[in-house]
């Protein structure tokens, strides 16, 4: 069981990948944008975080760099769950300092594969 | 009766109405929030099995299924916006289980009611209720429904059909969404979105629609540009023929369309079908010409742009340049041995690190 971060501000989605999560034992703390996150980061210490890009004020690519720039969450994987599906997006993301990139429309069982192998890996 | 007593009177009118009013918002609000409660409490036991349905492994949502299929109309009522909100948002598995729930419900059925009702909001969330449900909807009628709204009095309508039917992979309707898009100018960018999602399917018909513009009208009209753009989107190397031909009879716009659609198909075939316009006597399509080479990019458009960068028109070479930075080690030898002035420009910019 792992402690997760789901931060997304469509609803719907962030229903879907809590439940997902949740029914595979994992805690989950929901939040709707990149500021939450951030603050959430740092106050419940995940193991993992799942952050849509487009969310109203920080969004997920500034958040990412604020965790990674945080010495105490520089190690937290983080997944990117998000509608830019171009070239440059994704490029952009792994560079911003994601450890993987999800398009949206999405397969929340796919999703729950790669939150499951991100944490075996870094454990 | 005097003065006081009609002020009295008039007071008195005044109060006991602003009761009434206050009386009947607290009314209106209690009864809101009683509806609130019990959509809450009929759409939270269906809407589990709906994220069950989704996200669950193939036994548990085979369970979920069988009981969103034995659902109450009430508590099927009370998600049923939510499932057709969230079928878009998803794929594989878990979107066709969800659809094929709605089609279960007869979701379908009611959406082309709606899509005859006489609110134009209903008829537009029919529409869309319809293009989410299209994979499941064998029988032409209903893709004849949303045709039929191509040509409702109401934009909104027009344009929510024109969205549907990129659910709808097959030539006719690719054939009516390029007609009603010449016909409308407006509603290019839903026209485009929607050949996008068909794809493959739209390719034969758009072929026929810009050979067919440039054969009825002379340079082409709006059909063969629309034609030519969206044959760049969806990708269609099969098109290069085509679009090649259009080139030596079309007006300046659908010349620009047809040299944008094949840098957008970015095969090593469409640097011949390029090569041509590069010495194009109107600066404009040079240029288009030079940017559509770079999107290619490669070797193979590398002597085609050589000549170029010394073009007497400043904005020509600079884009000739671009392209061959574009174009990796072979066109940066090319821009290092240029004497044009642009290529020192693009070289200097490349060491600064302003082009990516």
């Amino acid at each position: 069981m792992a402690r997760i971060l789901v931060a997304d501000d469509d609803v719907d989605i962030r229903e879907l990948v809590e439940f997902k999560l949740s029914t595979l034992g994992h805690d989950v703390v929901a939040v709707s944008d990149g500021a939450a996150a951030i603050d959430a980061c740092q106050a419940e210490r995940p193991d993992l975080a799942v952050l849509d890009v487009m969310m109203p004020g920080v969004s997920g690519l500034d958040a990412i760099r604020a965790i990674r720039s945080d010495p105490t969450l520089a190690d937290l994987p983080v997944i990117l769950l998000t509608a830019r599906a171009q070239e440059t997006d994704v490029e952009t993301g792994f560079d911003s300092g994601a450890d993987d990139y999800i398009t949206k429309p999405f397969s929340p069982r796919e999703l729950a594969s790669r939150v499951q192998a991100l944490l075996t890996r870094v454990r | 009766m005097n003065l006081a007593h009609l002020g009295y009177g008039a007071a008195i009118v005044l109060v006991s109405a602003c009761l009434v009013v206050v009386l009947g918002l607290v009314v209106v609000r209690f009864g809101r929030d009683r509806a609130e409660r019990r959509r809450s409490t009929l759409r939270t036991p269906v809407w589990r099995d709906v994220l069950m349905l989704t996200t669950g492994e193939p036994d548990e949502a085979a369970d979920a299924f069988s009981r969103l299929l034995s659902a109450a109309p009430a508590g099927r009522a009370a998600v049923q916006d939510d499932a057709f909100g969230l079928v878009p948002k998803l794929r594989g598995t878990a979107r066709e289980r969800l659809r094929q729930v709605l089609w279960e419900w007869g979701a379908t059925q009611e959406a082309a009611r709606w899509t005859r009702s006489r609110s134009s909001v209903r008829r537009c969330r029919g529409l869309h209720r319809l293009g989410v449900l299209a994979p499941r909807s064998p029988e032409p009628f209903l893709r004849d429904e949303v045709l039929a709204r191509l040509d409702d009095r109401d934009f909104a309508v027009r344009r929510t059909a024109m969205l549907a039917l990129g659910s709808f992979p097959e030539p006719v309707v690719v054939e009516h969404l390029l007609h009603r898009a010449a016909l409308e100018p407006r509603l290019r960018a839903d026209f485009l979105s929607s050949v996008d999602r068909i794809g493959a399917p739209a390719v034969p018909v758009l072929r026929r629609g810009l050979t067919r513009s440039l054969a009825e009208t002379p340079g082409g009209d709006r059909r063969g540009f629309l034609a030519a753009e969206a044959l760049g989107l969806v990708g269609a190397v099969s098109a290069v023929p085509t679009l090649e031909a259009a080139l030596e009879h079309s007006s300046a716009e659908l010349e620009l369309a047809c040299i944008h659609a094949l840098g957008q198909l970015g095969a090593s075939s469409c640097v011949v079908a390029l090569a041509g316009p590069l010495g194009h006597r109107d600066p404009a399509i040079r240029r288009a010409a030079a940017e559509s080479l770079g999107l290619i990019g490669g070797a193979w458009a590398v002597p085609a742009l050589g000549d170029v960068v010394h073009d007497d028109n400043v904005e020509v070479a600079r884009a000739a340049a671009n392209a061959l930075h574009r174009c990796g080690p072979s066109g940066h030898d090319a821009l290092a041995s240029s004497t044009a002035p642009v290529a020192r420009e693009v070289i200097a910019l490349t060491a600064l690190g302003s082009l990516a």
